[in-house]
């Protein structure tokens, strides 16, 4: 009993949390553009470029709430340059790709010419403090796991719950009526062009925001790629929680969780890393290939082709979208 | 090229003949036009941070493409485009299928591994050894490159997200391989034993590990355009791509045909890791997969899903990483990443003009329908009266 | 701009046919050095601003650049797949010396002996007991000495008495680090405790040093080393907002975060880039491997070449333990020169009876 105990400590508990963040807050971002239609790979590009401009920001300002607010502006001017090319009808699965490289290599190149050189820029800041919550932060078990966090792990929670809430009101089901059927969406009269940019531009300062968590947030320096397939991670998670609100936060913390659950692991057994750390991709795939069997079934009952319930939309020809 | 074309269609209506030859410059003109607004784009960031564009860009053709009796850049450029080469055929494979599988990257690593376990624990002798090698390679990749179109077929899941999950299945494994059961002993840096001299590529140039590898790679262009654009096989997916979702997955053929394009695109790029192993690296380090297989699928895309297109993006491409880490990052002291922001500058013109493109073809058409239309009716007016 | 954006359009519209030009234009101003008759030294591997083994090695390299007539480049490899391309896209600027770095050997050798003129020079490279050309050198460095040091700094400063170090990876290379800390706790303070946790070889995660810490702290240690190169930045970072004591690897990293890091086990890259570059400007170029260690100052601690910044910030209570410290090391130190303590050396000697009684 007790190495069990032993094994599962406060700081693995932190850890999880921690780590969840990043990853949540991406998830957030992934799940709302796909509920507004739009299969959204670049959210890795747009928390590159909220660790980057943060940072920046942060160094430059010495201010952690302009630090992040810059960030978020960063990123969802990147999402709103998403939702400009959505417009035009630019196949948005190639521009992601682009701009995935694109944030990866120019934030590089930037950092080189502006912070001399290296390939790991550490300026002299503050990062945020911490939050001790005033007697929850006294419990002892669960003081440990809900209190001693900077804003950005609340805020982040936050939004999670505000955007399962969002569904509960008119817009919130505009929005699922366009993600399920966009045609029928416009037909009855919602303003479909609208909702998506507002949606794209507001994943985009959300992904961009759990960028600024690593860098403004966590570490204060920057690396290239420091962002290590967090946004790819962050889809993935959407996926595994179907796209559904209320399943982001579970979903998230299965990946966060099994990265703190792996240091522990190699901190306390001899097992490889590797075992724990794939878990959450198999689950994904297992989901993602139940959710698609069940769909399918019902189509072929219904005789008719059906898109899985809450999955994101296949790849679509750069024509058939071109008249949204 | 416009008269070798139409030739044989001297007397085919002017009209008609007219648009083929915009479109065949308005297809062209889309990825040259990216490329040429990227490199004014990276000229720009060149110019902002202090150095001269113009300079720059005369050191990247020089470091690129210059050839000097000890050193040949050129022979730089083909050895590492060897494998992109393939990692591009792979993804134009697989698209034009109608697949939108982006796991070219993890069918690269497992090529790769399996080329280097056959390269090393095998004895096998010249020459048969290294052909050993490439198949086992072509067979990782083909059982990595299924997996999508088989959740896509058979479960009805998006086989793009399946593939971005397997490149990260696939590079925990690979990190976990090359750490622990395939680890060379001793040494303080991960990566496996190094492949038997039986194994190897022969070599050209040993200056720059070119040999086989390039000439490997050329012949699988040739042969890649003609499985697509003369066999049967070849057909049949090219229809499956042309098809509507719903056809493509529906009946058997397009079914099958599907299937056989995912595992020969995952084939191709699979080999592609085994010619990086077998003919320059001779083992798999960790940080193999070091994006050869995402800028297969970027150097596709920039040429246009066809084979030839690509090739040459892909030349394009290790030419310009040659460029910017040889001319100047050495030379000039510019980052090299301005070689890749570039490329990926590239990528984000090419997605945006596409529509543009499209929509500028469709209203050229219009206005010749009408401007038809009105020379009709001039021709004929009959109908008054 | 106006002038320039056109001439690069130009110059991009050329592009397509500059295959043809390709050896027209070479050689006409092909940048190098070689014409001049100054020194030149070209260093390939590594990513700078790691805060540690590269940034090392650069060190070496801007000392040289400084201190000699030479002039000095250093070539990154970000990809360890392509480390070799660029090696071998370093020879035709042919510098007079070659310094390469992170390279496995046996390519280093084929490369060497393909260009039998070139001097290649490694300034950290394990004996793997491979017979080198006769335009290698390379230098081994003993880390296990300074490493037993920096133990014995941790053994000295624990109150808890659990001290932990976290690894970069499993592997004799670094066990060498590893082993011969826990060897020096162990030779402070007997009844210590030391919790060793190995990465999977990520030495760029400062993310993943940060949680590993943490979670080493939540274990009761209170004095960590680390040897993990990038991801050991996360680890200094932790113990700064932990309240606990970190102990920096390769360079000084002691005013990273001023009176947490202790003191820095050193691995002095530098000075062997030094050396073999000095060494090969005179004409002293020596081929095959020389062994430097404590007597060297190769390895030591950063208290070695005069760092305070412990003492100057800590709080007075730990600071006040310094000076006992520093005699304790000084103790030790006598005694591994004189050879009446012998250290782990996991990586050359993993059998010898000091290994063996760490397990």
């Amino acid at each position: 009993m007790d190495p069990i105990a032993n094994f599962f400590s406060s700081e693995m508990l932190h850890s999880g949390i921690r780590l969840t963040t990043p990853i949540l807050l991406g998830a957030i971002a992934s799940a709302l553009s796909s509920r507004a239609g739009v299969l959204n790979l670049a959210i890795e590009a747009k928390m590159l470029v909220g660790a980057f401009v943060g940072l920046v920001a942060l160094d430059a300002s010495g201010s952690t709430f302009t630090a992040i607010l810059a960030a978020f502006l960063a990123g969802a001017a990147t999402g709103g340059l998403m939702a400009g090319a959505h417009r035009l009808g630019v196949d948005l699965i190639v521009f992601a790709i682009g701009l995935n490289m694109l944030a990866l290599e120019l934030s590089v190149y930037l950092m080189r010419v502006l912070f001399g050189g290296t390939g790991v820029w550490t300026p002299d800041v503050e990062t945020l403090g911490d939050i001790d919550i005033p007697l929850i932060g006294s419990i002892p078990f669960l003081g440990d796991l809900l209190s001693g966090y900077n804003i950005l792990v609340y805020l982040a929670f936050a939004a999670a719950i505000a955007f399962t809430l969002f569904f509960r009101y008119r817009p919130g089901r505009h929005l699922l009526a366009i993600g399920e059927a966009p045609g029928a969406a416009a037909a009855a009269g919602i303003a479909v062009p609208r909702y998506q940019t507002t949606s794209l531009v507001m994943a985009g300062g959300l992904a961009a925001v759990g960028g600024a968590f690593l860098t403004v947030g966590e570490l204060g320096l920057f690396a290239r790629g420091m962002t290590d397939g967090a946004g790819w991670i962050a889809v993935t998670a959407a996926l595994l929680a179907m796209n559904r609100p209320g399943f982001l936060i579970p979903a998230s913390l299965l990946f966060g969780f099994s990265d703190a659950f792996a240091i522990r692991l190699q901190s306390t057994t001899d097992l490889p890393q590797v075992v724990v750390q794939l878990l959450p991709f198999l689950a994904t795939l297992v989901v993602l290939g139940f959710v698609g069997y069940r769909a399918m079934r019902a189509a072929a009952t219904l005789g008719m082709p059906k898109r899985p319930r809450g999955a994101a939309r296949p790849p679509q020809p750069a024509t058939s979208t071109a008249g949204t | 090229m416009q008269t070798a074309l139409h030739s044989d269609q001297a007397t085919q209506e002017v009209p008609v003949k007219d648009l083929d030859v915009a479109r065949l410059v308005q297809r062209v003109s889309v990825p040259v036009l990216a490329v040429i607004f990227a490199l004014v784009v990276g000229g720009f960031l060149i110019a902002t941070s202090g150095y001269s564009p113009g300079d720059a860009f005369v050191t990247v053709v020089q470091s690129a493409f210059s050839c000097s009796p000890g050193y040949c850049n050129v022979a730089t450029v083909l050895t590492t485009a060897a494998p992109l080469i393939f990692t591009t055929l792979g993804a134009i494979l697989v698209l034009s299928a109608g697949l939108f599988s982006i796991g070219q990257e993890g069918q690269y690593a497992v090529g790769g591994l399996a080329a280097v376990v056959v390269g090393y624990a095998l004895p096998l002798p010249d020459g048969v050894h290294s052909v050993v090698a490439l198949v086992a390679a072509a067979i990782g990749g083909a059982a990595v490159g299924v997996i999508p179109a088989i959740f896509r077929i058979f479960l009805g899941a998006n086989e793009l997200i399946v593939s971005i999950i397997l490149n990260s299945v696939i590079m925990l494994l690979l990190s976990f391989l090359v750490n622990y059961p395939l680890r060379q002993a001793g040494g303080s840096t991960s990566y496996t034993n190094v492949v038997d001299e039986s194994a190897r590529l022969a070599i050209f140039d040993p200056a720059t590990k070119l040999g086989m590898n390039i000439v490997i790679a050329l012949a699988f262009i040739v042969i890649v355009w003609l499985y697509l654009a003369r066999s049967t096989w070849g057909y049949e997916q090219r229809m499956a791509g042309a098809a509507s979702a719903f056809a493509r997955y529906s009946g058997m053929r397009t079914r099958a045909a599907v299937i056989r394009a995912a595992a020969l695109g995952g084939a191709l790029a699979g080999i592609g890791g085994g010619i990086q192993v077998i003919g320059m690296n001779y083992r798999v380090i960790d940080g193999f997969m070091d994006g050869t297989g995402f800028n297969g699928l970027t150097a596709a895309i920039l040429g246009g899903m066809t084979v030839f297109g690509g090739a040459l993006a892909a030349l394009l491409f290790s030419a310009i990483m040659v460029g910017a880490v040889n001319g100047l990052q050495i030379v000039m002291g510019i980052p090299r990443e301005i070689g890749a922001t570039v490329l990926a500058l590239m990528i984000v013109f090419v997605s945006v003009q596409t529509p543009l493109v499209e929509r500028l073809e469709l209203w050229l058409s219009k206005k010749r329908g009408a401007a038809e239309i009105a020379r009709r009716a001039a021709e004929s007016p009959v109908a008054e009266g | 701009m106006s002038t320039t954006t056109p001439r690069l359009i130009a110059a991009a519209a050329a592009l397509g046919a500059s295959a043809l030009v390709l050896s027209g234009c070479a050689g006409s101003s092909a940048a190098g050095n070689d014409s001049d008759d100054t020194f030149s030294a070209t260093l390939v591997g590594g990513v700078a601003g790691d805060l540690s083994y590269t940034d090392t090695a650069l060190a070496g390299l801007a000392q040289a650049k400084d201190e000699l007539d030479v002039t000095t480049k250093h070539i990154e490899t970000p990809d360890a797949a392509q480390g070799e391309t660029l090696l071998r896209s370093a020879i035709p600027t042919s510098p007079d010396l070659l310094l390469s770095i992170t390279l496995p050997l046996d390519t280093v050798v084929s490369i060497a002996e393909q260009y039998p003129d070139q001097l290649i020079a490694l300034p950290d490279q394990a004996d793997e007991g491979t017979e080198l050309p006769d335009n290698v050198a390379a230098y081994t460095i003993n880390v296990h000495e300074g490493s037993f040091l920096a133990g014995v700094v941790a053994g000295a400063m624990t109150e808890s008495h659990v001290v932990g170090a976290i690894i970069g990876g499993q592997a004799p290379g670094l066990d060498q680090f590893a082993l011969a800390y826990k060897q020096g706790v162990l030779a402070a303070c007997p009844d210590c405790e030391v919790k060793l946790s190995y990465l999977n070889f990520q030495f760029a995660d400062p993310a993943l040093g940060k949680s590993t810490a943490l979670d080493l702290h939540s274990d009761g240690a209170d004095v960590i080393f680390q040897v993990a190169g990038g991801t050991g930045t996360g680890v200094i970072e932790a113990a700064k907002e932990g309240g606990f004591y970190a102990i920096g690897v390769d360079s000084d990293q002691d005013s990273v975060a001023p009176g947490t890091v202790i003191t820095s086990m050193l691995k002095r890259v530098d000075a062997n880039v030094l050396a073999l570059i000095t060494a090969a400007e005179e004409g002293d170029f020596a081929s095959g491997f020389t062994q430097v260690g404590l007597a060297d100052g190769a390895t030591g601690l950063s208290w070695d070449t005069g760092s305070t910044v412990f003492e100057e910030n800590a709080p007075t209570e730990a600071a006040a333990k310094i000076p006992a410290v520093k005699d304790l090391v000084e103790d030790f130190r006598a005694q591994i020169l004189d050879g009446s303590l012998e250290v782990c050396d996991a990586l050359n000697a993993p059998d010898s009876e000091a290994c063996a009684a760490l397990g």
